[in-house]
């Protein structure tokens, strides 16, 4: 399995750096990414090979997304219902505004050229950060090599946001590649809500041509720092998208994270999250929600390096028509997390004799000092006893089937602790139901 | 290597050796002209020194996994593919070479045959040595004997089955096995016979730097009912030995077919081995897999539900000491409607140990009402030890009912404290839990194993603990 891009090159990396005037450091960077991307396999873990699918995605010739760089703008300031909302419309920051309340702050959203321009010094250390991302995946590298848009999001120590803070990418150009990245830092003690959306632009499916959409969110909590991130995708029928996520999470720091799937021909994403201060915690719920021929490609994975350190990740996939999802995960617990507690659970109902679902739930356990290490995974269908009550109680088959399949999803929505993105994932959730 | 002085001090109490002379030896290594002299001395069919080659070709095109254990250190050519320890095949003790008889009399081979078996077969390095079957059972058209001599004596059978479950192109070791086989276990059991006594296979490797090749071939037909089970022990030596085995069972229609291995190979020796079944409509196919020895053991029990209502139940131990990886696991592939399967691994790791769980569940497209449950523990005696699990999970189909669950865990201070207040040493009261803990799959053995598998994994956890 190959996946080249005809885009990715050194003449690009140099043409996109010398654009946004980027130190030489960030240019290297860029570059040892791209060498990475080039010399990585699809998949690297021989674990996952056989379920690594790029089967019908054509997107090698695809160019960059043709709108120039417009770079950082310049915020405004009001009193909105949320903390902040920064919209990027197929690679142009075109919309920011900040609530008036965080002015007086250490606060920062913007452009990535604009955090370089301000905070010279936090910039080399978050943008060319060495390891915040994984690195052995191929498609984080190529969002960093490449990226023509950056959100930078800096909390600084102390300080409490509690409305959330919306960004949000539009894309959907036929033909066209746009690789983002989002890079998120929570200073000590410190605490925000992200609802971070990937959604489409424009009307059209791309006549039969696909888009490609790379982006790579990096986190980073220092000690005691807390985030709730929401994470939702729903693409267009013609976009393959590569999402690669890393969280890093200092000593009781905390992390909650709620990711949707819900669209595009492909999406494949890879979560890393890495608890290495002790008493850290991680809590992950997932939902993936397939119909037509979309295919999900997810993968999980969680390290524990720290004592005391807490995870548990629940994802629940429902299949419908000929959709196909992949749903792999890992849980590490390395030789020094001592007293880890840890749970991985992948749960899937196919609702049609189409539909495909795999599950490759895993362990990696170093030590047996651990509170709690388990996984559970199952496969099912409807349970037609449910059915036949409910209809029994005159709720139309269709209606009743529905009514399960929320009831599958809604103990893992509710686990969300935004209201906001609760009520957007059941609306999702709503719409994507196919009678 | 380090790693080697240290595994040989494991207590191992079948890790003496003999020193006996060979009838036939080949050469170190493995070539083509290996390949020909083993068939030409079992003065094989056209058709077998064929498929031998095909595996040949097939073992030097393919790459060696890159999953798993850590393989590096096999040396291809520095082992011995044929060792013939005997002119033939006996059909009592007393026709086996001394020193070989001696062996299997201090392995207890002879006396469990006389109070509970209805066959034994007896493999030494490369050849069976001896072979028999109760008369009654003959009489109704059993067949117990080894691979070689059922290929010249039922060449009908043996031609519809052979390699039609493992094909020479299934995996390198496979392909291996299929060039230099040697010995084995051929079973058939006609339609509509029980056996009731189990039938028992004992596979010794002995010589230094030997790679063992049995291949097994079952065939239970309609409506029979049989159990066949086979240990396997091997002498300790500072360099390794290859065990390659191929296993294929098939249950034909309503056939209630049980397999058990007790593998026991001293920590030198590669386990590398390719089991498969094929179970057909209504049929029975239940497998029993312990791995408490061995260097690096793959190995994946498969049963591939072909016929209608087909069932299965895989039960599957494993423990790893000291220097030890068992990456073991189990397979079941569901290819008809109304099949299930049962899947239930225990394991335990210790003194740097490491042990993993590989499996594979598929619901093939139009197999309808599958299902299945998969359940793996695993107990970790130490903070050095390490323990992995990799299930996987293929369906494609909605009707499927698939639950999966694991836990790893450690024995927890209280339930150790609490035992210790009764008057137990530390050694017994962990000694305890870990026997409860793989009580299930004791419960299956017949009572004389259960008691020798008891008796092992206690000398296996005190020698380690000590």
């Amino acid at each position: 399995m190959e996946f080249d891009l005809g885009c990715a090159t050194e003449e690009r990396v140099d043409e996109l750096s010398k654009e946004r005037g980027e130190p030489a450091y960030l240019r290297k960077d860029r570059t040892q990414a791209l060498h990475a991307f080039r010399a990585m396999p699809v998949e690297p873990l021989p674990l996952f090979i056989r379920h690594t699918d790029l089967r019908g995605v054509d997107v090698g010739e695809v160019a960059p997304a043709k709108h120039g760089f417009e770079g950082a703008v310049t915020p405004v300031y009001d009193g909105g219902e949320e903390a902040a909302v920064a919209h990027v419309v197929e690679g142009q920051l075109r919309e920011l505004r900040i609530s008036e309340k965080l002015r007086e702050h250490d606060f920062f959203l913007n452009e990535a050229s604009g955090f370089l321009e301000e905070r010279p010094k936090a910039a080399k250390g978050l943008l060319a950060r060495p390891d915040s991302l994984p690195k052995d995946d191929k498609f984080g590298m190529m969002s960093r090599a490449l990226f023509s848009s950056a959100l930078v999001l800096s909390v600084p120590p102390r300080l409490e946001i509690t409305r959330p803070i919306h960004l949000l990418w539009s894309f959907g150009d036929p033909s066209s590649a746009l690789h983002t990245r989002t890079l998120i830092h929570l200073g000590a003690g410190s605490r925000a809500s992200v609802i971070e959306e990937f959604v489409p632009e424009g009307s059209g499916d791309g006549n039969g041509a696909q888009s490609l959409f790379g982006n790579a969110t990096e986190v980073y909590l220092e000690d005691g720092a807390r985030l709730d991130h929401v994470a939702i995708e729903r693409f267009s029928d013609h976009v393959v998208s590569f999402l690669t996520r890393q969280a890093t999470v200092g000593r009781d720091g905390s992390f909650h994270q709620a990711m949707g799937s819900f669209g595009g021909f492909l999406t494949k994403s890879r979560t890393d999250c890495l608890l290495v201060g002790q008493g850290s915690r991680i809590r992950q719920v997932e939902v993936v929600y397939g119909t037509g021929q979309e295919r999900y490609d997810n993968t999980n994975f969680v390290t524990h390096r720290g004592r005391d350190s807490v995870s548990d990740l629940l994802s629940k996939a429902v299949m419908q028509e000929r959709s196909r999802s992949a749903l792999k995960g890992v849980i590490t617990i390395e030789e020094e997390a001592g007293n880890a507690d840890s749970y991985l659970g992948q749960y899937s109902m196919l609702l049609s004799r189409k539909a495909k679902s795999t599950a490759i739930p895993s362990l990696e356990i170093m030590t047996n000092d651990v509170q709690r290490a388990q996984h559970a995974a199952s496969v099912a269908q409807l349970d037609e006893d449910q059915v036949f009550y409910l209809m029994s109680r005159g709720i139309p088959r269709d209606r009743a089937r529905r009514m399960l399949v929320e009831g599958f999803l809604t103990p893992i929505v509710e686990k969300i602790p935004l209201p906001d993105a609760r009520k957007q994932l059941y609306d999702l959730i709503d719409t994507k139901w196919v009678a | 290597m380090v790693l080697e002085q240290e595994t040989v001090n494991r207590e191992y109490k079948y890790g003496f050796r003999d020193d006996i002379e060979y009838v036939y030896r080949t050469a170190k290594g493995l070539s083509e002209d290996v390949v020909r002299e083993i068939s030409g001395l079992k003065d094989e069919p056209e058709w077998m020194l064929k498929m031998r080659l095909r595996g040949y070709s097939h073992f030097l095109e393919r790459v060696m996994p890159d999953w798993g254990g850590d393989l590096d250190d096999i040396d291809f050519d520095d082992i011995r593919y044929y060792l013939k320890p005997s002119e033939k095949e006996g059909r009592s003790w007393d026709e086996v070479p001394d020193k070989i008889r001696e062996t299997f009399d201090r392995l207890g081979i002879p006396e469990a045959e006389r109070k509970f078996l209805a066959g034994v077969g007896a493999q030494y390095d490369s050849e069976v040595v001896y072979h028999k079957t109760l008369k009654h059972l003959e009489e109704q058209g059993v067949v117990f004997m080894g691979t070689d001599a059922a290929l010249k004596e039922y060449p009908e059978i043996f031609k519809e089955y052979f390699a039609t479950l493992v094909p020479p192109e299934d995996n390198k070791f496979a392909a291996l096995n299929t060039a230099v086989w040697s010995g084995g276990s051929f079973v058939y059991v006609p339609k509509g016979v029980k056996v009731e006594q189990p039938l028992q296979a004992y596979f010794r490797i002995n010589s230094e730097n030997m790679g063992q090749f049995e291949r097994t071939l079952i065939i239970g037909d309609e409506d029979c009912q049989f159990h066949y089970i086979e240990g396997c022990t091997a002498p300790t030596y500072t360099t390794n030995s290859l065990h390659a085995a191929v296993v294929e069972v098939i249950a034909k229609p309503g056939a209630i077919v049980r397999y058990t291995t007790l593998q026991n190979w001293s920590d030198n020796v590669y386990n590398l081995v390719t089991k498969r079944a094929y179970a057909y409509e209504n049929s029975t196919v239940e497998w029993v897999d312990a791995n408490i020895g061995s260097r690096l053991t793959m190995k994946y029990p498969s049963v591939y539900l072909v016929g209608k209502g087909a069932k299965t139940e895989i039960l599957s131990v494993a423990y790893a000491g000291k220097g030890m990886h068992q990456d073991a696991g189990a397979k079941a592939i569901h290819l008809a409607s109304d099949t299930q399967s049962r899947i239930t691994s225990k394991s335990v790791s210790q003194n740097g140990g490491r042990v993993t769980y590989r499996g594979h569940l598929a619901v093939a497209k139009g197999a309808r009402n599958v299902k299945s449950n998969v359940r793996c523990d695993a107990l970790m005696l130490d903070a050095v030890s390490r323990s992995d699990t990799y299930p996987y999970m293929d369906i494609e189909e909605e009707d499927a009912s698939i639950t999966h669950e694991a836990t790893v865990g450690k024995i927890s201070e209280d339930v150790l404290y609490y035992l210790m207040s009764r008057g137990l040493t530390e050694n017994e009261a962990m000694n305890m839990v870990v026997l409860g803990f793989l009580e299930i799959f004791t419960k299956e053995l017949p009572m004389e194993y259960a008691v020798e598998f008891n008796r092992l994994i206690k000398m296996e956890i005190e020698g380690n603990v000590g």
